[in-house]
């Protein structure tokens, strides 16, 4: 048995070393690329749904059960079964791939949005609002820096989650890493599906660890030590 | 101690639920009856599926025409590509399946040319290991297909697929396997010299049906049997080179179980099933939601196999 299990970790090894698999319109790096758009492409469109309602609603405090309500009905939806749903109803393509990944990305993004705005110290709000900071200036230049760890974590979370799942797009014929995965799984190919597995793998600890290096550079550094010790 | 009551009653009532749904699958085997008096009782079936409605119905007709002989029967349903259930077939884990001539045939042998059901049985019975023996095959024929819409057909006057040829590249949506499959992408550009845009979907599902409807592909690989080529008016055209070969239902079973009661029920179901049948048992299921298990208990009854 470890026999077999080091050759099919060899067998892997030497499909992701092997050179013709990085070239080509089915190659590594196109997939990457596929991958990358499709994780993108979501992630910009959720952050542009869920950052704006969380920032709203954290700022005025109303409506915060609502969206939470929602945010979690929205995670408990499976994404695949969404999938091809909005398949057959739309027809197979990018959006249908995009739009259940938008359901998973948005709760994340909102909901830590909405906590972070919330948690912002109120003798902080008070004191900007006595030095006669209008509301948008107490949002844009208070609560949003305070927050920003809990911000910087919702999209590093939404991202992450994101970039595991982006490889469903391959189910309605799409590209991405998930064709490696799926063929291989199909045609029993161990080694085409061990090195779509350590690729998604290896973008997802990527995507992390670029979201780690932007938090370190966006967040204010007294923030960041007030976070630590919190 | 009394606030913990409720909710311990709760997890268990809900441990006991998902116990008892998950064991739906396998069927409980049933007392083996006294008919067998002087030759040793039937060893205990397994009978596996491959996951389409077709197929489970196919096992669970097994199923029933097996236990009422007395034979002690479970059922391995759902399984995936034939990668997969070959494989357990031949290791023992299942010892009675209901496979397609043709296409097994393909898989054992890639090079195999045989395509009309006498020459696939022939070729089939050389080709199976001596563990492995197949039964008699039915008239009951599902095939792979390049299926377009009537609309598409009509308009580039197509009956046959070598008339795709005159098309250039076409799109065609099939399972991920056929990429490497010699009756899929591999044949089609071999054989037809088709130039093929190739988009993986599933194997003649949901996904495939929709895209032929609303022509994100051109062709796609719908079964013969399918209820959505009379629901949507498909039209599968012709293979007159022979690509796709006979694809006859035929018992495939493990030698330890091939006993005269279990050979002779199995080869019964392969004398009246007819293609026409097949496409009626899954219409039903898929069309209407009939249960496959009742479906084939329903065929069962009325082919008087029971």
């Amino acid at each position: 048995m470890i026999a077999a299990a080091s050759t099919s970790f060899g067998g892997v090894i030497s499909y992701l070393t092997s050179a013709s698999n990085w070239r080509g319109s089915s190659g590594f790096l196109e997939r990457i690329l596929q991958h990358f758009e499709y994780s993108a492409e979501t992630l910009l469109i959720a952050v542009a749904i869920g950052l704006p309602l969380g920032l709203l609603s954290g700022h005025t405090g109303r409506g915060g059960a609502v969206l939470s309500m929602l945010s979690n009905a929205s995670r408990a939806l499976p994404t695949l079964g969404l999938l091809t749903i909005f398949a057959i109803l739309i027809g197979v393509g990018l959006e249908a791939a995009v739009i259940p990944l938008i359901f998973l990305a948005v709760p994340s993004i909102l909901v830590n949005t909405y906590v972070g705005i919330r948690d912002v110290d109120r003798s902080l709000v008070d004191a900007a609002r006595g030095m006669g900071l209008r509301p948008w200036q107490v949002l844009f230049r208070i609560e949003i820096p305070v927050a920003l760890p809990l911000i910087v974590l919702g999209l590093r979370t939404a991202a992450l989650q994101v970039v595991s799942t982006a490889t469903i797009a391959a189910y309605v014929g799409l590209g991405g890493l998930g064709r490696y995965i799926i063929d291989g799984q199909a045609s029993r190919n161990f080694a085409e599906l061990g090195a779509g597995g350590v690729l998604v793998a290896a973008f997802a600890i990527a995507t992390e660890s670029m979201f780690l290096v932007c938090q370190w550079f966006l967040v204010s550094p007294g923030v960041r030590a007030r976070a630590r010790t919190s | 101690m009394r606030r913990f009551l409720l909710p311990t009653a709760i997890v268990v009532m809900v441990a006991g639920l998902a116990a008892c749904g998950s064991s739906s699958k396998t069927s409980t085997p049933p007392t083996t009856s006294s008919s067998a008096s002087t030759t040793a009782p039937n060893p205990s079936v397994v009978i596996g599926s491959a996951n389409f409605p077709e197929n489970e119905i196919l096992a669970d007709i097994y199923a029933d025409v097996l236990k009422a002989k007395g034979v002690s029967v479970t059922t391995k349903l759902d399984i995936g590509s034939r990668e997969i259930y070959y494989k357990e077939l031949q290791n023992g884990t299942l010892n009675v399946f209901p496979e397609y001539n043709g296409a097994l045939l393909d898989y054992l042998v890639p090079t195999a040319t045989a395509a009309t059901t006498s020459a696939v049985d022939v070729a089939l019975t050389q080709a199976l290991p001596s563990n492995l023996v197949a039964l008699q095959a039915s008239s009951a024929q599902d095939k792979d297909s390049v299926t377009v819409t009537s609309a598409f057909a009509t308009a580039h006057h197509l009956t046959s697929i070598s008339d795709l040829k005159a098309l250039g590249t076409i799109t065609f949506g099939g399972p991920p396997e056929w990429k490497t499959r010699e009756e899929g992408l591999l044949g089609l550009e071999r054989v037809y010299g088709l130039s093929i845009d190739f988009k993986p979907l599933d194997e003649s599902g949901p996904l495939t049906i929709a895209a032929l409807n609303d022509g994100t592909i051109q062709a796609g690989d719908i079964f013969t049997t399918d209820p959505s080529v009379t629901k949507y008016h498909f039209v599968a055209l012709a293979d007159p080179l022979g690509l796709f070969a006979a694809q006859n239902v035929i018992p495939i079973i493990n030698k330890s179980v091939a006993t005269p009661t279990i050979t002779n029920a199995l080869n019964a179901v392969s004398a009246v099933l007819t293609t026409a049948d097949l496409v009626q048992l899954v219409g039903a299921v898929v069309n209407d939601h009939v249960d496959p298990s009742t479906a084939a208990a329903q065929f069962v009854q009325q082919a008087n196999l029971g």
